[in-house]
């Protein structure tokens, strides 16, 4: 095309335009229309705030539920090495290994009367009281475990009246003891062959 | 057309910069003012409800007229417009017979309606023929071919040797 008839095209085109009535009438439409996309714009972020809230919680619960059954078939799978209590009830939490983690079940042997003891003292304390029989055993199983005798028991409750708490961990071999009180909870814990005394639910060491 | 850099447009922006482009696009292919009018308003709620991001000013007109061309296609080929005569019909006034020659307003009426849009690009928007292309959806040989022919038509129309 020309330079004139592109001339002529565009001085004919530069004419042509909407009109102001209807350029009023625009505004007004597009105005509104953009209230409302930016109402819907927002909604739509909210839903989608809220999708990802939603997922959020979900995983959370999900992992949540996890660790409460891995947890509850932890505890379950400690059981069969307490089946050696010869029938007597065995309350959860008792049933942890010699070093399992502290909880509060964990010293549920441990009356009133014995709180403010530090937690060797305690034990010999409950052992002098109410100890209805201490198992022995070479590891810390106790089926068919035999009973240790008077003197034994008030040799350990010797030893553990007069321990503390201590760095050292326990070396050589170990001797494990389940004592079972009158109230029929239960206490396990180990002598080292170098006199540190491990306790059921506490990580700390004693001599 | 060179890129500028992208800036937010309001609605007041928008009606001022993009409304006379897709109006004109509108009357260059329909020839009449309603449907102009309904097509500018289309294409800008359109805008207006996209969440498309542009990259550049050149991003964001491409996609206007992009729209615009679609919007015309879908308005001439609708089954409502095919059954509708408009009564104010700009080209109405110019019969087919006329043998003398006519001015570029009667030439464009008269120039058959898929020349209009390549035209209008390529003139007034100053567009490439690969921009065509892309906003119209074709090759660019079909872009070429529409252009040549219609400025055939167009001269042959206005029946002057200096438009050559």
């Amino acid at each position: 095309m020309s330079d004139k008839l592109k001339k002529e095209y565009n001085e004919y085109m530069n004419q042509i335009g909407p009109g102001k009535d209807y350029l009023v009438s625009l505004q007004d439409t597009l105005h509104r229309e953009e209230k409302a996309a930016n109402s819907r714009r927002r909604f739509r972020l909210i839903k989608q705030l809220s999708a990802v809230a939603a997922g959020i919680l979900l995983c959370t619960g999900i992992i949540f539920a996890v660790n409460i059954i891995r947890h509850n078939s932890e505890s379950q799978t400690g059981n069969p090495g307490n089946s050696n209590n010869h029938g007597e009830v065995i309350k959860q939490g008792e049933t942890a290994g010699i070093s399992g983690t502290d909880s509060v079940n964990d010293y549920n042997w441990i009356t009133d009367d014995l709180k403010e003891y530090p937690l060797p003292k305690a034990l010999s304390a409950r052992l002098a009281a109410s100890l209805d029989d201490l198992f022995v055993s070479d590891t810390n199983r106790f089926v068919d475990a035999p009973k240790a005798g008077t003197e034994e028991i008030s040799e350990i409750a010797d030893r553990l009246d007069s321990a503390t708490e201590t760095d050292i961990t326990p070396e050589g071999t170990q001797k494990y003891y389940m004592a079972v009180f009158d109230d029929m909870t239960l206490v396990k814990f180990s002598i080292a062959e170098n006199g540190v005394i491990s306790i059921n639910g506490t990580e700390k060491f004693f001599r | 057309m060179k890129s500028k850099k992208l800036k937010p447009l309001s609605v007041e922006e928008l009606i001022a910069e993009y409304s006379p482009v897709i109006y004109r696009i509108a009357f260059a292919r329909l020839g009449n003012v309603p449907d102009a009018e309904d097509i500018t308003q289309d294409v800008l709620i359109k805008y207006i409800r996209s969440d498309i991001k542009f990259n550049d000013e050149d991003h964001r007109r491409k996609w206007l007229i992009r729209v615009t061309v679609n919007a015309i296609n879908s308005l001439v080929t609708s089954s409502w417009n095919k059954r509708t005569v408009p009564l104010d019909e700009v080209c109405d006034a110019y019969t087919e017979d006329c043998c003398e020659a006519l001015d570029i307003r009667e030439a464009l009426c008269r120039l058959p309606e898929k020349y209009r849009i390549p035209i209008h690009l390529f003139y007034f928007e100053d567009m490439t023929i690969n921009q065509i292309a892309e906003v119209t959806e074709s090759t660019e040989g079909t872009v070429k071919s529409l252009l040549s022919r219609g400025r055939s038509k167009l001269k042959e129309m206005l029946k002057e040797d200096d438009y050559v």
